[in-house]
């Protein structure tokens, strides 16, 4: 008997029960599992909004600004309606926005990273410098131009998120594909005779699917954050579809009547902004 | 460490002159600035009298020649809102934007360093650090910013809420003004230079120089702010350069909240007006900054590395 | 043979050893050290008597520079890492000190001053931010109340008189500028700096070439001439333990399995690992015959954890039986009278040489 069957021995004969075992595993991992939390939470009230949410989100009521009651948990805005029911509400425009955003990156920044890091040359040569341009470049203040120009609707703010975040994707992938070029098993691909699509598509872009995951929901955190900050900036998604940033924006007027109207979407924003960017983050 | 100037540069400069044209371009394609400027019941006359006034009628690139030109003259135009010289109203906002960025650098950079160099209570003060990155990475400024002013202006009295108060009436009020906005602001600055800091300091940790000076019989204090500090710093200030383009995103949401005469207010309320002249400027402004700062960052980062000082 | 046996004062004991004459300048006992599960030095005991040179040979993974680390305390800190035993430092004088009982402040005091460690690897241990003297500076107002100049000046002897040429030019440069060689003589530098008695050598000369490893023994040795300091001079390589060694104690998987004055243990190992490394070094002037191959040790030092039972070397032991060798560990016995080795079967398998 060798030492090193000793010492698994004693590892497999430590761990009691599932529970200890699957509590090891999430511990190690508090990132994640925090992050899990709090999106399945946020994603479970957007799915569940209209069972639970207590009132419809747009109703005005002459009780305006009131203070948080057993009816309106969170107080009442400047038009009478229920700040908790809103707020549940906004999770599904937080939530739209933030993913489709997040897909538009993929769809415009993988493809362009793919062909600069996998073709190089001159391809290469022309791009970098378009991402590092870009990147460079304020997002917020980019998508705030842009959207001035477009107009602000739910579509243009998902295609402007998309467009302002896709060269972190680009730039993700390029440095991949790079990698995963020099491998062997891709020269190995060429020996057979594969062409430079086929390899693309069979060895190197599963290997970038886990790399994009992790960046994915950073992304979609990102998204969150700055179509937030575009509302409560007045240029976000128009009224009256209930929006965190935007009911942050005229809640935080009466900051000193009832918080919550600001402070409760605000925190919701945070939340899942958070979320996202801890299951990022934790993955990457 | 010329070279490193000049490489910066000749890349820089013509980025700052893509991204103008760009957004002029772009703005020019919107419509008439002068149906803009006169609103709905403009009659065509008069439409036609600004345009050839301004120069609208003429092909873009003209225009943007001609705004070239005069802008590096220092002639940025006149706002089409206040009719008031742009170059007049940045000279006021500009500082504003730049001490409260200054401020807000400064207090991230020494808390970020400052908290993950610490050799004691680790235990304690990694968890506080990591929570701190995570909210000041995900967290949007004006959520914080609005939280500060709740805690801080409205429930316990001890600052002001917005506003901004100059220099000559007390530096004591005007720095009890910037303590929330700076705070705000500083929070992104101090996620981004914690991370990379932290991650620099633990990989700086495990060269052997660290341990020769541990075995030199200094205390760990000294090893972690004299031996670790000096090399783990070095790509912070890469990252603070490259940053500072998200940075500006924070600025203009910050100065909103608190309504502060800045640069950033200026460009939300320009935007909002369709103020070209005064967005145009303060877009240039900002590449040119994000220009600046990345060459300031490579020029630091000659100064203080010693094998790039060198060669 | 009385030759062999000069080295009365040279300290190599078992506990159960109460003839000792003088107390040591560094008494080692019972040193154990865990990281996790996993044991890195078991029950090591040995003494460094003042001005000798000790050798500690072993694979890499074998505890040598643990032992080391735990002498300087500079192990990793760690919930996980665990160290036991104790350690007296010029024991029987009124400088006594057990280190393992002081406060982390008192044995800064010890750091550098008393006992001073030189690393392996010249090319990454020394700042690439600050310069020589900066670095050697430091290490001499660590432990001394002295002025910028005095400093300077102190190190500029000091680097002189370890033959560095040019010594001024060497203390304005930065360690990238310099040649590895030079900057382990800086790291001699700055280990002698403040005077230690004893220093320990973890593998100094092993990254470099071998003229400017021999020019290093030499310079080990002038110095220790001069000051009379303890060396303990951990190695891989026989042919420095030879040269440099009053004694060798040599370590596999933790544990040490055999120690002794140098020409005995060279001449005439007894554990089987010793012989095993002896034979896998090629000696110089000796031609090998057809058939006699250089050997390798075959398979690697096993990871030791919690509760061992038997012969660490029995997986890979030529001679190694079943039912006694992985039973229990084999106590470290005395087979001459300075000479201490870890086997149930030396003396069976001495016989069956002869």
């Amino acid at each position: 008997m060798t030492a090193t069957d000793t010492t698994r021995r004693l590892e497999i004969s430590s761990i009691k029960s599932f529970g200890e075992y699957a509590w090891k595993r999430l511990s190690a991992r508090p990132r994640l599992t925090v992050g899990c939390i709090l999106v399945a939470f946020v994603v479970f009230m957007g799915i569940f909004a209209p069972w639970i949410a207590p009132n419809d989100p747009s109703e005005s009521s002459i009780n305006v600004l009131i203070g948080p009651t057993h009816a309106n948990w969170f107080g009442t805005d400047d038009l009478g309606r229920d700040v908790f029911s809103r707020v549940i509400y906004g999770a599904r425009t937080s939530l739209i926005i933030g993913i489709g955003g997040a897909v538009v990156a993929v769809l415009v920044g993988a493809p362009i990273g793919l062909l600069a890091g996998y073709l190089g040359g001159v391809v290469d040569l022309i791009l970098v410098p378009v991402i590092d341009l870009f990147l460079a470049m304020p997002a917020l203040v980019l998508a705030l131009i842009i959207i001035t120009m477009v107009g602000a609707s739910f579509g243009n703010i998902v295609l402007v998120l998309g467009f302002v975040m896709w060269p972190i994707i680009a730039r993700l992938v390029r440095g991949q594909a790079l990698t995963v070029k020099t491998q062997p098993f891709v020269d190995a691909a060429k020996v057979a005779g594969a062409g430079p699509i086929w390899i693309m598509r069979k060895h190197v872009w599963p290997n970038l699917m886990r790399v994009i995951a992790a960046q994915f929901a950073i992304i979609v955190s990102f998204c969150i954050f700055t179509s937030a900050s575009l509302s409560f900036l007045g240029l976000g998604v128009p009224p009256p579809t209930p929006d965190w940033g935007g009911m942050v924006r005229t809640g935080s007027d009466f900051l000193s009547i009832n918080p919550l109207m600001s402070l409760a979407p605000g925190l919701a924003v945070a939340v899942t902004a958070v979320g996202f960017y801890l299951m990022g983050s934790a993955v990457e | 460490m010329f070279g490193v100037v000049v490489r910066r540069l000749a890349l820089g400069v013509p980025t700052i002159f893509a991204a103008t044209l760009l957004l002029f371009v772009s703005v020019a394609k919107l419509g008439s600035p002068a149906a803009e400027m006169l609103g709905q019941d403009a009659t065509p006359d008069a439409i036609a009298a600004l345009n050839l006034k301004y120069g609208f009628d003429k092909p873009v690139l003209e225009q943007y020649l001609n705004w070239l030109a005069s802008a590096l003259h220092g002639d940025l135009g006149r706002s089409y809102v206040s009719q008031e010289l742009v170059s007049e109203t940045l000279i006021h906002a500009l500082p504003v934007s730049l001490e409260l960025a200054f401020w807000a650098f400064l207090f991230a950079l020494l808390a970020s360093v400052i908290l993950n160099t610490v050799p004691v209570g680790r235990s304690l003060l990694t968890p506080f650090t990591t929570s701190l990155n995570v909210i000041g990475m995900a967290v949007p400024n004006f959520m914080l910013g609005l939280f500060l002013i709740f805690f801080f202006a409205i429930r316990l009295k001890i600052l002001p809420t917005t506003g901004w108060v100059g220099w000559d009436q007390g530096p004591f009020e005007h720095l009890r003004h910037l303590v929330l906005p700076v705070l705000t602001l500083a929070a992104y600055y101090f996620a981004t230079f914690s991370i990379i800091y932290r991650a620099e300091f633990l990989s700086v940790q495990r060269r052997l120089f660290v341990r020769v000076a541990a075995a030199k019989g200094l205390s760990n204090w000294h090893v972690a702010f004299t031996h670790i500090l000096p090399n783990a710093i070095l790509p912070v200030i890469t990252i603070a350069g490259l940053s500072i383009g998200q940075a500006i995103g924070g600025a203009v949401v910050t100065e909103t909240i608190f309504s502060m005469p800045g640069v950033g207010g200026l460009f939300v309320s320009s935007i909002v007006g369709h103020d070209f002249p005064t967005m145009l400027a303060i877009g240039m402004i900002t590449v040119a900054g994000v220009v600046l700062f990345n060459t300031i960052a490579d020029l630091l980062l000659a100064i203080v590395n010693p094998l790039i000082r060198m060669s | 043979m009385s030759a062999l046996f000069a080295f009365e004062s040279a300290v190599l004991m078992t506990e159960d050893d109460p003839l000792q004459a003088e107390q040591p300048l560094i008494d080692v006992r019972h040193l154990r050290v865990q990281f996790g599960r996993n044991c890195a030095l078991d029950d090591v005991s040995f003494g460094i008597g003042r001005g000798k040179t000790v050798a500690l040979v072993g694979e890499s993974g074998s505890g040598k520079s643990t032992v080391a680390l735990s002498i300087m305390g500079l192990l990793p800190q760690g919930a996980d890492v665990k160290t036991q035993g104790s350690v007296v430092f010029d024991g029987g004088t009124e400088n006594q000190k057990d280190l393992f009982a002081l406060s982390e402040r008192e044995r800064r005091k010890v750091r550098g001053k008393d006992i001073s460690m030189i690393f392996q690897d010249p090319m990454s241990s020394l700042n690439p931010v600050y310069t020589i003297q900066s670095q050697i500076c430091e290490a001499i107002r660590a432990h001394q109340k002295c002025s910028r100049g005095e400093s300077k000046s102190r190190a500029l002897d000091l680097l002189t008189s370890l033959g560095v040429p040019n010594p001024a030019n060497c203390l304005s440069s930065y360690p990238h500028q310099l040649s590895g060689g030079m900057r382990q003589r800086v790291m001699i530098a700055m280990a002698l700096a403040c005077g230690p008695s004893l220093l320990i050598a973890d593998e100094p000369t092993t990254a470099l070439d071998a003229t400017i490893q021999a020019q290093l023994l030499e310079l080990f040795k002038a110095v220790q001439a001069r000051t009379g300091m303890a060396i303990l001079f951990i190695t891989h390589n026989i042919g420095i333990v030879a040269e440099m060694a009053d004694e060798v104690m040599v370590m596999y998987a933790g544990q040490l399995v055999e120690a002794g004055p140098t020409s005995s243990v060279l001449q005439n190992p007894k554990m089987p690992y010793t012989k095993a490394l002896l034979r896998s070094v090629p000696v110089l002037g000796r031609r090998r015959q057809s058939g006699d191959v250089l050997e390798a040790i075959p398979g690697q030092v096993p990871c030791v954890s919690g509760q061992y039972q038997g012969c660490r070397f029995f997986a890979r032991c030529r001679y190694a039986e079943a039912g006694i060798c992985d039973l229990a560990t084999p106590p470290l016995e005395r087979v001459e009278s300075a000479h201490l080795a870890r086997c149930f079967k030396w003396k069976s398998v001495q016989e069956a040489a002869q």
